[in-house]
């Protein structure tokens, strides 16, 4: 019974993925279409942009199928099952939400057929920043599968290092797609806006990710630890939480601060370092709420 | 894979007296890193006064560029330019640039993956803004302050302006110990076998690694803290009428 179980529960990790990206996949596809339709003239570089995104979100999917592959060869417990599964569902946000930034790229193309090359590269910096979370996941997931076959208190550790990670990156994900979208729309309101808008979004983007790279932290410091007894177990999967819950609003406020300013920047390029310091301050409040989720976890875990 | 935070190597100078406080313990390898940083900035400073002598060259444009680009920074953020502020954020800005991008040496070790160095950080700038805020509205108008909007907001008050510090230092910390345990966690994966090593070498995943936790999160890090102090210190002396 607990066989059956585990074999479904990694199923998921290949199955929730895949659903992701067809339908971020489906969505693209759908904006590219209508962007030819307003620029046929275009189509040539439109479709060059929809091809390079699709192939990137393809990479969630093949992460979770290498995932589901790798915990079916090997013997694992139901909790780490559960742990892996968690991470192979960041595949399904990423797949999804990686399709805003390719349609308003495709938009932007029609709207700016000769600055086709600015877009397609701000696009491709936008989806590898929006790829690090799996990435990493992908990392985490490994040394998971690693040590998988344990015992209920360490795999009690195992879910709150998944836990983390997840829960962390979730927030950031979504709003820095949002984000994306934002910077192919400005540049393509006004082919003028690449340059400071593409130095902005560096140091924004980097900003977002703060979130993800800190419960990354907590994550693989929970997995290089061993749990004794069942308390300790729950004592990591509490410390995990803390991490991981604490960054899903930051990650989300985050990223609708940054899309908010680079709006603002493609209106007013002449206010631009006024705002980006404004966005860059709001973005530092907001990612002090992860701090401090980040300090009790690391209080709870060296106890 | 082992992950040390807050336990290094501790040097006691006072055991012969009985004294083994963790007061009177010395953390030999923060210690050691900060003076290299020290010791960079002084040749940094030797190297500056050299080239500031001779004619015109490319050395001496950078650095009058360098030190423009902190006065812009400080005449935005404060509406004026002030002499001692820029000094400060730019001594801010290097020294941290230099700490952040420590471990490109290969024998040494970023001193802002200890929480020593981040809190002292923390703590100065923290310093340096209250001092400035009692220079310009005086000490009666800074203690009425706290007592803003009716005097039961005073422990609420002080526990705002002490969020500064933790902030500012454990946001530093967090992420250049985020960047170090990646780049060790990859040293792991890799490490060990002639194969593995010659992939992460010709796959160019050392040289990414390498160039954004330790060059661009470094220099990014750095930005942050100075911009951050910067900005605290203009939400307290700024002008009424601007």
């Amino acid at each position: 019974m607990i066989d059956l179980l585990n074999y479904i529960i990694a199923a998921c990790s290949t199955a929730l993925p895949a659903i992701g990206v067809a339908l971020g996949q489906s969505k693209a596809t759908n904006g590219a279409l209508m962007a030819i339709a307003i620029q046929p003239s275009s189509k040539k570089e439109i479709s060059r942009a929809l091809l390079l995104g699709l192939a990137v979100i393809e990479t969630s999917a093949i992460i979770g199928l290498v995932i589901a592959l790798l915990t079916i060869k090997s013997k694992t417990t139901l909790l780490p099952t559960i742990a892996i599964t968690l991470i192979a569902g960041l595949g399904f946000l990423i797949g999804y939400f990686c399709s805003h930034p390719v349609k308003e790229a495709c938009f932007a193309i029609a709207r700016q057929p000769f600055s086709h090359t600015n877009i397609t590269n701000s696009l491709l910096l936008g989806l590898s920043f929006l790829q690090t979370p799996i990435i990493f996941g992908f990392v985490v997931s490994l040394i998971i599968n690693h040590q998988a076959d344990t015992d209920i208190a360490n795999g009690l550790r195992l879910l709150g290092a998944s836990i983390a990670l997840c829960a962390g990156s979730s927030g950031a994900i979504i709003s820095m797609s949002e984000f994306n979208a934002k910077i192919c729309e400005m540049i393509g309101l006004n082919r003028k806006n690449y340059k400071p808008i593409f130095n902005f979004s560096l140091v924004s983007q980097a900003m977002i990710e703060t979130p993800v790279l800190l419960s990354l932290v907590v994550g693989l410091i929970i997995v290089s630890m061993n749990a004794t007894s069942v308390i300790s177990g729950f004592i990591m999967l509490a410390a995990g939480s803390c991490t991981g819950i604490s960054s899903i609003a930051p990650g989300l406020g985050s990223g609708k601060v940054a899309a908010a300013g680079a709006e603002e920047i493609g209106k007013n390029l002449e206010l631009k370092s006024a705002i980006s310091r404004t966005t860059i301050f709001a973005q530092a409040f907001l990612d002090t709420f992860v701090i401090y989720g980040l300090i009790i976890s690391l209080l709870i875990l060296i106890k | 894979m082992d992950i040390k935070i807050f336990d290094h190597p501790a040097w006691e100078p006072l055991k012969f007296f009985g004294l083994t406080s963790d007061f009177f313990k010395i953390d030999y390898q923060a210690v050691i890193s900060t003076w290299l940083v020290l010791i960079l900035l002084l040749i940094f400073g030797l190297l500056t006064q050299l080239f500031y002598k001779k004619s015109n060259n490319i050395f001496k444009f950078s650095l009058t560029k360098y030190v423009l680009l902190f006065e812009n920074m400080v005449t935005q953020a404060l509406g004026k330019y002030y002499f001692n502020h820029t000094v400060f954020i730019a001594y801010l800005f290097t020294f941290l640039l230099l700490c952040n991008c420590l471990s490109l040496l290969p024998i040494a070790e970023e001193p802002t993956t200890n929480l020593n160095t981040t809190l002292a950080l923390g703590v100065i700038a923290f310093l340096y803004i209250q001092w400035m805020t009692i220079k310009k509205h005086g000490l009666v108008t800074y203690l009425k302050n706290y007592l803003e909007p009716f005097i039961f907001f005073f422990p609420l008050n002080i526990i705002g302006s002490l969020a500064t510090i933790i902030s500012l230092s454990f946001r530093l910390f967090g992420n250049i110990l985020g960047g170090s345990v990646i780049a060790g966690l990859w040293q792991f994966f890799v490490g060990g076998s002639l194969i593995t090593e010659l992939v992460g070498i010709f796959t160019g995943i050392n040289f990414l690694i390498t160039a954004y936790f330790g060059i661009f999160d470094g220099i990014l890090q750095a930005f942050v803290f100075s911009m951050l102090s910067l900005t605290y210190l203009s939400m307290e002396i700024q002008e009424d009428n601007t």
